[in-house]
C-alpha cells in the first residue's frame, strides 16, 4: 500500500518485489500497479467432482420426482404387455403382488424368495387343482410317469450344457411349486409369444434328456395303442373275411366307421347304427339263435321227493321244473344272506337228484327252495319297490320294467298258493309234507307234483295240453285267492288248458273277470287258428313265456336294449362288491358272448380297484382332459398316400388281438385292459421323424407336447371375479424358494 | 516377447476366459429356467461398482492395495467384460421400457466414453511425446499469452524497423486469430493439420514481399507459429485426456443409482427366483 509522507505519496514496494516503481502512487494514493487479488482457478479434477455430484443429484432427484408422480408406473413399465393381457391388466397390481411400504420392508421384500404373484395369474387362468406343480399333476402321478418313461439314455445325446442345466434346475420337481413366471415372461411387446419355450428349457427338469426328436427322444412305447379297446372289434377278421363275405354291406373305407373327434386327436367310432347295424342288428334280434330271449325268472328244478323223504317240506313246487337258476335271480338271491349261504353249500350239487346229498345239503336245498319262493312272492306282491330296495341304486329304471301281469299269471300257474305258503312260512308254519302216492302202473301213473298243488297243475299233466278244467282246491290254511284283496287276476282259477290251446304269453286273459270254464263251441269243419310261438310273437322285443315252460323270458328289442343294459350294468356293479360270490357268477353268465342280445360279443367289462363297469361305448375323449401329447388327425390327412390311414396305422396281420379279451388274458380283472396287442402295429418314432425335422415340420417339444396336462387346465375363470377379488382375503399358496 | 505384449496376452486371455464362463453360465441358467437376467444384472452391478472404485483408489495412493497401474489394467479389461455381460443381460435386444431404455443409454454412454478414453489414452501420449516439448497443462494459458506477446512484439519491431506494414497486415489478417485462439479439445484427434500447414505456406509465401530484415523476422514468426501449434496440440490433448472423464465418471454414478433402483424394481416384480 502507498504511504503518504509530507503530502506526497510514495511507493512502498519492497526490494524483493521489485523495489519502488517508476510510476509511483496515483494522486489519490492508490497503487499504480495494483496486484490483483488471488483468484484460485478451480482445477479440472475439482470441476469434475462437482459435475459428479451434480449428475448424482440430478439422477436421484429425477428419480424421486418420477417415482413420486403419476407417471411412475408408465415410466417403470419395462415393456408393453401382450395383446391378451393388454386390456385385462390395467395396473401393476393386477399381476404383481403389492409392494410393501417402508424402506426396510422394501429391502426385505426385494430379497425374499417367496412370491405370491402366481396367485394373481390363477385368478383368470384355471390350471387344475395343482396349478403350481410341474405339469399340474400330483407328486405321485409325476413319480409314476417318471418311473415309467425314464429310461437310460445310453447314447447320451444330450449336450453337456443341457445336462449341466439339469443340475441347476428345480431339484425336487415332483414336490416343489413352480411360479408361472418361470416360463411365462411378460413385458416383451404386443406380439410376444408367452408360451415360447426352447427344447432345452423343456428338458431342464426331466431325468431323460436328449439332443433332438430324432436323436435321443425316447422311442414310442406301443403308441397309440396303450390299452385294450373298449369294444371288441377285430379289424383283421373283418377286413380279411367278413367284409369280403358281405360286400354289399361292407364299409367303403376307414372313414366310413371313423370320424375325427373334437380337436382331431381321436378318430372316434361312429354310432352303431352308422357302422355296425347293417350286419349285427339282425343277430342281436336273434337271427340264427335257438333261444332268442334271456331267461329272467324261472322255477328251478329241485328233487322235491328226496326232500320230502327227509321230512323237508317246500310246499308247492312244479314237478317238471328242471331249469337252472337264472342270473337275474342269482343276483337277487345273493342279496339275502340265508339264500346266499344256502347256494354256497349247494355248489356242485345236482339239485335234481338229492338222493346222495348230505343232511346239510338237504337242509340247504330246502332253504334254497323257500328262498326262491320268497323271492317270487316279494316280486309278485311288492313289485318294483322290492326290486329297488334289493338292488339299491345299482340298477337303472329300465331294469325295473318287469311285467306285472305276466308274473302274476305265472305265479298263479306255478304256485297258486304261494302267498299263503309264504305267510305261513314266515310265521314258522311249514306246509305238510306231500302224501306218498300209492304205487301205480307206469301206464296209469301220472306225473304229479307234491301235495294238493299237483291237482291244480292241469297244464303239467303228461303231454295233455288240453286237460279237464281245473277245480279250485282248498289248500291248508285257507284259500287266499278266494275273493282276496290282492288278487290281481280273476277270482276263478287260471284259464283252463282247454282254453289255452297255444302258448300263453301272459298266463291267461286277465282282463276278463269271468272266464268261462268251458271252451266256446267250435263250428265243426273249421280248425281254430293257433297263435305263433311266443318267441316269435315278440319278435320286436318283449316278455314271453313259452309253452310248458316255468321260465319267463325277455327278448331284447334290439341294440342297446334298455332292460338288458340296466341289468348288465347292475350285475357289474354288484360283482364289484362280491367278486367271488354269486354276483360274479351271474355276471359271468350274463356276459356270455352268445347269450341273447349278444351284448358281450362286442362289449367288454373292465374292473378297477373299486368297481366293475361295462364298456357300452367306445373310447370317448375326455372333454376336460389334457393329455401330455397333442395330435390332430385332420392336419395330417393331406399327408396320407394311396394307403390312406394305413400310411401310419399299419395292419398287423399276425396280431393276437382276440386273445387279450379272454379270461386267460385276465378278463375283467384290474389292469387286464392294459395288456393288449392292437390289430395295428404301433407307430414308431421314426415315422413321425420323417417329417418332424427342424427344417421341415419342426421338431420342437411344444409341437407335440403340452405342459399343462391337468384336467380343465387352460380355461379362463369367470371374468367378473377378477377385479373384485382381493388377495388378502383368500388363503394363498405361497411358493417355496426355487431350487430348495 | 515384450513385457507389454505378455501383459496384454494375460489380460486378454483372462477376459476371454471369464467371458466364455459367463456365456456358458448364462446359457445354462436360461436352459434351467432360472431368471438369468437377475444373475447377470447382479454381476453387472457388482462389476460396475468395482470399476467405480478405481476413482477412489487413485485418491488413496497410500493404501497398500494393488498398484494403480495394475488396477487400471483390470479396470480396462473388466470394462470389456462388463459390456459383454450387458449384452447378455438385455438378451441382445433393445430394451423397451422408458426406465430401462434410459438405463441402457446411460450404460452405453459410460461404456462408449470408456472406450474413447482408452483409445485416446493410447493414442495421444505418444503423439504428444513426439510433437515437442511437454508442457504443464496449468501453465499452457500463460505460455499461450507469452507466445502471443512475443509474436506481437516481433511484428511491431518489424514495422518499426522496416517501416513496412506487410508483416503487420499479415499478422492481423492471418495470425492474430491463430495466436489468440484456443483450439477445441477434439482437434487433438486430427491426424493432419491442414490449417496449420496452410498457415505456414502462407507465411512462406509472404517472403517474396519482404526484405531481408523482414524475412528474418518472418522466420522467427514461423518458429512461433510452430511453437503455438505444439502448444495448441498439447493443450487440446491434455484437455481431451481430462475432459473425457467429465462424461465417463459422472455418468458412472448416474448409472450406479439407476442400476440400483432398476435392480430393486426388477427383483420386486420378477415373480420367481
Amino acid at each position: 500500500m502507498p504511504a503518504k509522507k509530507d503530502d506526497r505519496w510514495t511507493c512502498t514496494r519492497t526490494e524483493a518485489n521489485g523495489g519502488k516503481c517508476e510510476a509511483g502512487p496515483l494522486p489519490d494514493g492508490s497503487c499504480a500497479h495494483p496486484i490483483p487479488p488471488c483468484q484460485p482457478v478451480r482445477s479440472l479434477r475439482k470441476s469434475r467432482a462437482m459435475y459428479v455430484w451434480l449428475a448424482a443429484l440430478i439422477t436421484a432427484g429425477g428419480l424421486l420426482v418420477l417415482l413420486g408422480s403419476q407417471l411412475r408406473n408408465s415410466w417403470l413399465n419395462p415393456g408393453e404387455l401382450t395383446n391378451a393381457h393388454a386390456t385385462s391388466a390395467t395396473k401393476c397390481s393386477d399381476c404383481h403382488s403389492a409392494t410393501p411400504a417402508g424402506a426396510a420392508a422394501l429391502v426385505a421384500a426385494t430379497f425374499t424368495t417367496t412370491r405370491n404373484d402366481s396367485q394373481l395369474c390363477l385368478k383368470c387362468h384355471q390350471m387344475g387343482d395343482l396349478p403350481l406343480r410341474a405339469h399340474g399333476l400330483s407328486s405321485a402321478r409325476l413319480a409314476e410317469s417318471t418311473k415309467r418313461i425314464a429310461q437310460p439314455n445310453e447314447e447320451n445325446t444330450a449336450p453337456a450344457l443341457l445336462r449341466a442345466s439339469h443340475s441347476l434346475a428345480l431339484k425336487n420337481a415332483h414336490t416343489d411349486n413352480l411360479a408361472c413366471a418361470t416360463c411365462h415372461q411378460e413385458h416383451h411387446g404386443r406380439t410376444f409369444d408367452l408360451k415360447r419355450l426352447s427344447d432345452a428349457q423343456c428338458q431342464a427338469c426331466h431325468t431323460t434328456q436328449f439332443a433332438s426328436f430324432e436323436k435321443g427322444h425316447p422311442e414310442f412305447a406301443n403308441y397309440p395303442y396303450q390299452r385294450r379297446t373298449r369294444i371288441f372289434f377285430d379289424h383283421n377278421s373283418h377286413l380279411q373275411q367278413h367284409f369280403s363275405e358281405k360286400k354289399e354291406l361292407a364299409p367303403a373305407g376307414c372313414q366310413s366307421c371313423h370320424v375325427a373327434g373334437p380337436g382331431g386327436r381321436f378318430m372316434q367310432v361312429k354310432s352303431f347304427a352308422a357302422s355296425c347295424a347293417a350286419c349285427h342288428e339282425p343277430q342281436i334280434q336273434g337271427a340264427g339263435m335257438t333261444v332268442k330271449g334271456v331267461a329272467f325268472f324261472t322255477v328251478p328244478g329241485i328233487d322235491a321227493e328226496s326232500l320230502a323223504a327227509n321230512r323237508l317240506s317246500i310246499g308247492e313246487w312244479p314237478k317238471f321244473a328242471d331249469a337252472k337258476l337264472t342270473p337275474f335271480m342269482e343276483l337277487l338271491l345273493d342279496r339275502e344272506p340265508k339264500a346266499r349261504a344256502a347256494m354256497e353249500k349247494l355248489r356242485g350239487v345236482d339239485l335234481l337228484d338229492l338222493s346222495k346229498a348230505t343232511p346239510d345239503q338237504l337242509v340247504a336245498a330246502g332253504e334254497y327252495a323257500w328262498a326262491v319262493k320268497t323271492l317270487l312272492f316279494h316280486i309278485v306282491v311288492e313289485g318294483q319297490p322290492f326290486l329297488l330296495e334289493q338292488l339299491k341304486d345299482k340298477v337303472e329304471p329300465p331294469g325295473l320294467e318287469v311285467p306285472r301281469a305276466a308274473l302274476l299269471a305265472a305265479q298263479k300257474e306255478w304256485m297258486p298258493n304261494l302267498q299263503k305258503e309264504i305267510a305261513d312260512y314266515e310265521k314258522g308254519i311249514k306246509p305238510p309234507l306231500p302224501e306218498r302216492p300209492a304205487p301205480t302202473s307206469p301206464a296209469t301213473s301220472t306225473k304229479t307234483g307234491s301235495g294238493a298243488a299237483a291237482k291244480d297243475q292241469s297244464l303239467l299233466v303228461g303231454d295233455d295240453l288240453v286237460a279237464s278244467p281245473a277245480k279250485p282246491t282248498a289248500t291248508p290254511g285257507g284259500d287266499l285267492l278266494a275273493g282276496g284283496n290282492d288278487d290281481l287276476v280273476s277270482a276263478t282259477p287260471a284259464s283252463t288248458p282247454a282254453s289255452n290251446k297255444s302258448d300263453d304269453l301272459t298266463g291267461g286273459d286277465l282282463l276278463d273277470a269271468s272266464v268261462s270254464s268251458t271252451p266256446p263251441p267250435i263250428s265243426p269243419g273249421s280248425p281254430a287258428p293257433e297263435a305263433i310261438p311266443a318267441e316269435q310273437w315278440v319278435s320286436a322285443g318283449g316278455w314271453y313265456r313259452p309253452r310248458d315252460s316255468f321260465t319267463l323270458f325277455y327278448r331284447p328289442v334290439g341294440h342297446a336294449d334298455p332292460f338288458l343294459v340296466a341289468w348288465l350294468t347292475a350285475a357289474a356293479r354288484l360283482q364289484s362288491q362280491s367278486p367271488s360270490g354269486d354276483a360274479h357268477t351271474a355276471l359271468e353268465k350274463l356276459s356270455d358272448p352268445q347269450s341273447p342280445g349278444l351284448c358281450f360279443k362286442c362289449h367288454t367289462t373292465e374292473a378297477s380297484s373299486a368297481v366293475t363297469t361295462v364298456n357300452w361305448k367306445p373310447a370317448q375323449p375326455d372333454a376336460a382332459g389334457r393329455p401330455f401329447t397333442t395330435f390332430d388327425h385332420s392336419t395330417h390327412f393331406s399327408l396320407v398316400g394311396d394307403q390312406g390311414c394305413q400310411t401310419c396305422h399299419t395292419l398287423n396281420a399276425k396280431s393276437e388281438y382276440p386273445k387279450f379279451f379272454t379270461s386267460q388274458a385276465g378278463g375283467d380283472t384290474p389292469g387286464a385292459a392294459m395288456k393288449f396287442q392292437s390289430n395295428f402295429a404301433p407307430i414308431s418314432k421314426m415315422l413321425c421323424a420323417e417329417c418332424h425335422q427342424p427344417r421341415v415340420a419342426g421338431d420342437g417339444c411344444i409341437i407335440c407336447h403340452r405342459y399343462h396336462a391337468a384336467p380343465k387346465a387352460g380355461k379362463l375363470a369367470e371374468i367378473g371375479t377378477f377385479h373384485t377379488a382381493k388377495i388378502g382375503k383368500q388363503p394363498l399358496v405361497t411358493e417355496p424358494a426355487f431350487g430348495k | 516377447m515384450s513385457p507389454l505384449l505378455v501383459r496384454r496376452l494375460w489380460f486378454i486371455g483372462a477376459t476371454l476366459l471369464f467371458s466364455v464362463v459367463v456365456l456358458l453360465g448364462w446359457y445354462t441358467l436360461r436352459a434351467a429356467l432360472r431368471p438369468d437376467a437377475i444373475y447377470t444384472g447382479l454381476l453387472l452391478l457388482a462389476i460396475v461398482l468395482g470399476l467405480a472404485l478405481f476413482n477412489s483408489r487413485k485418491k488413496l495412493p497410500f493404501l497398500p492395495l494393488i498398484r494403480a497401474a495394475t488396477w487400471l489394467q483390470i479396470h480396462i479389461y473388466a470394462g470389456w467384460l462388463c459390456f459383454f455381460i450387458f449384452l447378455l443381460h438385455i438378451h441382445f435386444r433393445m430394451p423397451s421400457g422408458a426406465f430401462e431404455l434410459t438405463l441402457a443409454l446411460v450404460f452405453c454412454i459410460v461404456t462408449l466414453s470408456g472406450f474413447f478414453g482408452l483409445f485416446i489414452s493410447r493414442d495421444l501420449p505418444p503423439r504428444m511425446a513426439r510433437s515437442g516439448e511437454a508442457l504443464l497443462f496449468e501453465r499452457i494459458p500463460a505460455f499461450r499469452q507469452h507466445v502471443q506477446l512475443e509474436v506481437e512484439t516481433l511484428v511491431r519491431q518489424a514495422e518499426k524497423e522496416t517501416e513496412s506494414s506487410t508483416l503487420g497486415d499479415f499478422y492481423v489478417e492471418y495470425l492474430r486469430g491463430f495466436f489468440t485462439a484456443r483450439p477445441g479439445p477434439l482437434s487433438a484427434l486430427r491426424r493432419n493439420d491442414r490449417n496449420w500447414h496452410a498457415l505456414i505456406a502462407e507465411a512462406k509465401g509472404l517472403d517474396r514481399y519482404l526484405n531481408d530484415k523482414e524475412k528474418t523476422i518472418a522466420a522467427e514468426i514461423r518458429d512461433w507459429i510452430e511453437t503455438k501449434q505444439n502448444l495448441d496440440f498439447q493443450d487440446a490433448s491434455q484437455r481431451l485426456l481430462k475432459l473425457w472423464l467429465f462424461v465417463h465418471i459422472p455418468f458412472t454414478y448416474s448409472l450406479i443409482i439407476l442400476g440400483l433402483v432398476h435392480g430393486i424394481v426388477a427383483m420386486l416384480h420378477m415373480g420367481r427366483w
